[in-house]
């Protein structure tokens, strides 16, 4: 049997999806990006100082981040990375740390937590009390656009939008972020309204999310903490009632009923949805990675590019950890020679029949005759395959927190890995939705932290002029992963060379040369169309394939890109 | 509180009063319009009747992500009710599409393609369109698909049965970015750039009214007054870009929070100086749209007020016309890609502000000149 899911929705647009079923597994997954938009294209023979702005135009969803990416290759072009001052970083880490924020609360509440809400949940939960309690606090938190978190998640954005207004002029395609620094010069008043935002959208975030404890105390038992603290609370939790207010915030409901491993195996509950079962890798060191390039600048004037010491200079760590999982020891150094993109199953060609290309060099061309775009070819997507020496690699919150060996989620992974026997894949919807819910809360503690931190007066920008045969490449982290642009400029002083790998470049990525699938195609493998197993008629509303696609919130308008760098006509 | 009155008005007869509605709105021309009415607004949406489907091409996404910004939860719940199993927009719905072994499975309550085509039979929506339609390569429309089919085809397929089409964003309205990509040959609903008989709806031969709220990305209270209007059967004036006059009829420079500096000729070089932001390629003068009174986020601040250039992102030329980013109008041969109305509103506006005349005058006759001051200090 074959499933397309084609439009993939609550996301951004154009994605495509086609599993084939055997037995009720999936044997066989092709992601598609069914869109070409070639931003890079745009860019060439024109002012590198235009990438800042019109590389925001790739998304809507994380235009901070590729402001940020392009500033950083521009700045490292100029060798000026060391000298962008304090309050221009702490400017741009509010500015990308509100955009995370939002991003997450979009991909949760408008795109990833619906789902939970579908009837078929009713029906499965029927069967006994404590089903129909979760039921009944899923359907009225969840359902798309009329759910209670919904309602809460927009509220907070507008808070949240505010306080981007206040410092960026406007979101999203802020003009703030430019080349050295940024343009706002916040005033005590500004500072104090964005104490405000934050504060509101704080509130609300705790609220949701937690529903008893604060954010503080949460984080201090779960983060600062052994990990241990977030199980021992929940089995505390009553169970005669689900409601925030008994301390049954969203994070809690979700860690519990979610997880068929705690639910079920360890507390013996009669109702769970088996999250922790879907959407996991084969435990192969060479078949996946988690990448991240590190985010949020250190309080000090000057960061410290992509390389050698990258470790050092970001908040958030970059990193590298294999498929294995070996959350011991500590993640790889990033090494950004290893990145290559392939383009076999992509509807592109590089020169000289070359099958990969490190982003800095190469040039692409994309399909230019209608009949060599389509769906079931050896070709199947718009998006690139990435892969870091030849692994590909998954990206965003989950990624960043194994790279960081945050607490909450490798205690869960050694808890899953305890009952290794059932099956319980480490990295799964499970986790990978946990991660982002964690990531939440740990944004707002550090968003207080950079807007206590941050003065009126300072240096906001220093000058920069990126001369002709300069090169430099920005890596940053964008709500969903990895972020990299890569800049060359020409003699003549104009873009000679732009690519963009995007977060979903990575996530979302077909086959590459070595026929290696991407994650989330490998994610769906041994997938199953509801997280209790095939049941007839699932076919037509595979809720289970949407919960392993919708967990990596994949953005089709950043991943769509490629340059053709010279141009005969 | 009179306002409050008008709310049940408009639960009675939304027509009647929206006029008064919307000349309050114009005359406030302010966010706080927005904000003190929103009950009104959402009540006007809600009491139409009509459905809205929202279509989404080769884009970013910017435009909803802007519209989720202006979070009035009360217009959005309105808009949620009218979506009830009706409405269709990709990034909120609650339906995908799902095909089994090539066949459209399910219901509308589950599949969006179903949904699609059964909103599209009963006619009369509001079309919503968001992004580029593109028509290559080879003019097949396949650099962006939706549910197996062209976008342009998607499109296509809608267009006719729509009351109302609004073509959200610079992308919709005039091609916007997905223009630099010549292969790509992409275009607005009813224009691409400044030309309507290259705009889709004079391609594909349709005719229905289009009116365009342009933006890179737009503010939200220009669609959500638009909407507002249109589901309550107001004509909506609009300029020779079909862009709503509410809106779009003075230059951003007029009233721009940094037009003091300007007048006083103290003007930056660099950024985050805190003066006029012309020597930085602000193209404010070229820019129609009420930014300045009605600011962003909430009435938070614009992209002038906060140090950032204006880039004229509302306009049909954007990007090109106004590329590079950070360099002088004047500078470039600008004019080449404005119109001859939009320059004489220009030099109309430049005689009335004085000080601003003599920058102006040079744009408009296209003479490059000397520097007339080194830019602003510090």
């Amino acid at each position: 049997m074959r499933i397309t899911l084609d439009p993939l929705t609550r996301l951004s647009s154009g994605l495509r999806i086609t599993v084939e079923l055997k037995d009720g597994y999936v044997v066989s997954a092709a992601c598609s990006g069914m869109a070409y938009r070639g931003l890079e294209q745009m860019l060439l023979n024109r002012s590198p100082m235009d990438a800042v702005y019109l590389t925001q135009r790739i998304c809507g969803m994380c235009s901070a981040s590729h402001a940020t990416a392009a500033a950083g290759a521009i700045e490292s072009a100029c060798e000026a990375t060391g000298s962008v001052p304090r309050d221009a970083l702490i400017v741009r880490n509010l500015l990308n740390g509100f955009e995370w924020l939002r991003s997450h609360l979009e991909h949760l509440y408008l795109g990833f937590m619906p789902d939970l809400a579908d009837p078929m949940y009713g029906d499965a939960l029927n069967s006994s009390d404590l089903g129909n309690l979760l039921w009944k606090e899923l359907k009225g938190r969840y359902t798309a656009f009329e759910g209670e978190a919904c309602h809460d998640a927009l509220l907070c954005i507008k808070a949240i939008s505010r306080a981007e207004g206040i410092l960026g002029g406007r979101s999203p395609g802020s003009p703030a972020i430019v080349p050295g620094g940024v343009t706002s010069t916040p005033t005590r008043g500004d500072i104090y309204a964005l104490k405000e935002c934050i504060e509101a959208a704080t509130a609300i975030v705790q609220k949701r999310l937690l529903g008893a404890l604060s954010i503080e105390e949460w984080l201090e038992s779960t983060h600062d903490g052994s990990g241990d603290g977030a199980f021992r609370y929940l089995e505390g939790l009553p169970m005669d009632s689900l409601s925030e207010e008994k301390g049954w915030g969203d994070l809690p409901l979700f860690m519990m009923f979610c997880s068929r491993m705690l639910a079920k195996d360890t507390l013996s509950l009669p109702a769970h949805i088996g999250l922790d079962r879907l959407g996991g890798y084969p435990l192969d060191d060479q078949l996946i990675g988690f990448l991240s390039y590190g985010s949020f600048y250190q309080d000090r004037d000057g960061y410290v590019p992509a390389g050698d010491e990258r470790a050092g200079s970001f908040v958030m760590p970059a990193g590298f950890t294999s498929g294995g999982l070996q959350l011991l020891n500590a993640a790889d150094r990033l090494d950004p020679g290893l990145i290559v993109e392939h383009v076999y199953a992509s509807f592109y060609e590089y020169g000289e029949g070359r099958t990969s290309e490190a982003p800095a060099s190469g040039e692409t061309i994309p399909a230019e005759k209608a009949d060599s775009i389509g769906y079931d070819g050896v070709k199947y997507s718009f998006i690139k395959a990435p892969r870091y020496g030849r692994v590909p690699c998954e990206t965003g919150p989950l990624a960043r927190l194994i790279n960081g060996r945050e607490s909450l989620i490798v205690g869960t992974m050694q808890k899953l890995a305890g009952h290794r026997s059932a099956g319980y894949p480490l990295a799964s919807v499970y986790t990978r939705t946990l991660a982002r819910m964690q990531e939440t809360l740990l944004l707002c503690r550090m968003l207080k932290g950079w807007i206590d931190g941050l003065d009126a007066g300072g240096r906001y920008c220093v000058r920069v002029t990126p001369g002709p045969g300069s090169a430099g490449r920005g890596l940053i982290e964008a709500p969903r992963g990895a972020l990299g642009h890569w800049l060359a400029v020409g003699g003549d002083g104009k873009v000679s060379n732009y690519q963009v790998v995007a977060p979903t470049t990575w996530n979302a990525s077909p086959k590459c040369s070595e026929l290696k699938s991407g994650p989330i195609e490998l994610a769906l493998l041994g997938g199953q169309t509801t997280p209790s197993g095939y049941l007839p008629g699932s076919e037509a509303n595979p809720v289970g394939l949407y919960h392993i696609v919708r967990s990596f919130d994949p953005c089709v308008s950043c991943a769509v890109h490629a340059i053709r760098r010279r141009f005969d006509g | 509180m009179g306002r409050v009155t008008q709310v049940s008005d408009l639960k009675n007869g939304p027509c009647m009063t929206r006029r008064t509605f919307l000349a309050a709105a114009a005359a406030v021309g302010a966010a706080a319009f927005l904000y003190s009415n929103a009950p009104a607004v959402a009540a006007a949406i809600e009491n139409s009747g009509k459905r809205v489907v929202w279509l989404r091409g080769s884009g970013c996404g910017g435009c909803t992500s802007s519209i989720l910004n202006g979070g009035n939860p009360e217009i959005l719940t309105a808009l949620g009710k009218i979506s009830l199993g009706l409405a269709y927009h990709d990034g909120l719905m609650a339906q995908q599409g799902v095909f089994v072994d090539g066949s459209p499975a399910g219901d509308a309550g589950h599949n969006s393609n179903i949904l699609l085509d059964g909103l599209i039979d009963e006619g009369k929506y509001v079309l919503i369109v968001e992004g580029a339609i593109l028509n290559g390569p080879e003019g097949s429309g396949r650099y962006c698909m939706s549910g197996a089919t062209p976008f342009k085809q998607v499109f296509m397929n809608a267009a006719p049965g729509a009351s109302c089409i609004i073509a959200l964003g610079t992308c919709a309205s005039y091609g916007g970015v997905s223009r630099l990509l010549k292969a790509a040959d992409a275009t607005g609903v009813s224009f691409c750039g400044t030309s309507r008989l290259e705009g889709a709806m004079a391609r594909y031969g349709l005719s229905n009214s289009v009116i365009n709220v342009p933006g890179c990305p737009p503010n939200p209270d220009w669609l959500l007054l638009t909407l507002a209007d249109v589901l309550s059967g107001v004509d909506v004036e609009v300029d020779a870009y079909g862009r709503p006059k509410a809106f779009f009829g003075s230059a951003v420079h007029e009233s721009c929070p940094r037009r003091g500096a300007f007048d006083r000729a103290a003007r930056d070089d660099w950024f985050s100086g805190g003066n006029c932001l012309y020597n930085l390629g602000c193209k404010g003068m070229l820019a129609f749209a009420d930014c300045p009174s009605r600011r962003w986020n909430g009435g938070a601040s614009m992209c002038t007020q906060s140090g950032g250039p204006c880039v004229a992102c509302v306009e049909p030329g954007f990007p090109e016309a106004f590329m590079p980013f950070f360099s002088k109008t004047e500078s470039r041969g600008i004019l080449e890609d404005v119109d001859v109305d939009t320059a004489a509103k220009i030099i109309i506006g430049a005689s009335v502000i004085g000080a601003g005349i003599h920058a102006v005058k040079r744009l408009a006759i296209g003479e490059s000149g000397r520097e007339d001051e080194k830019g602003g200090k510090r």
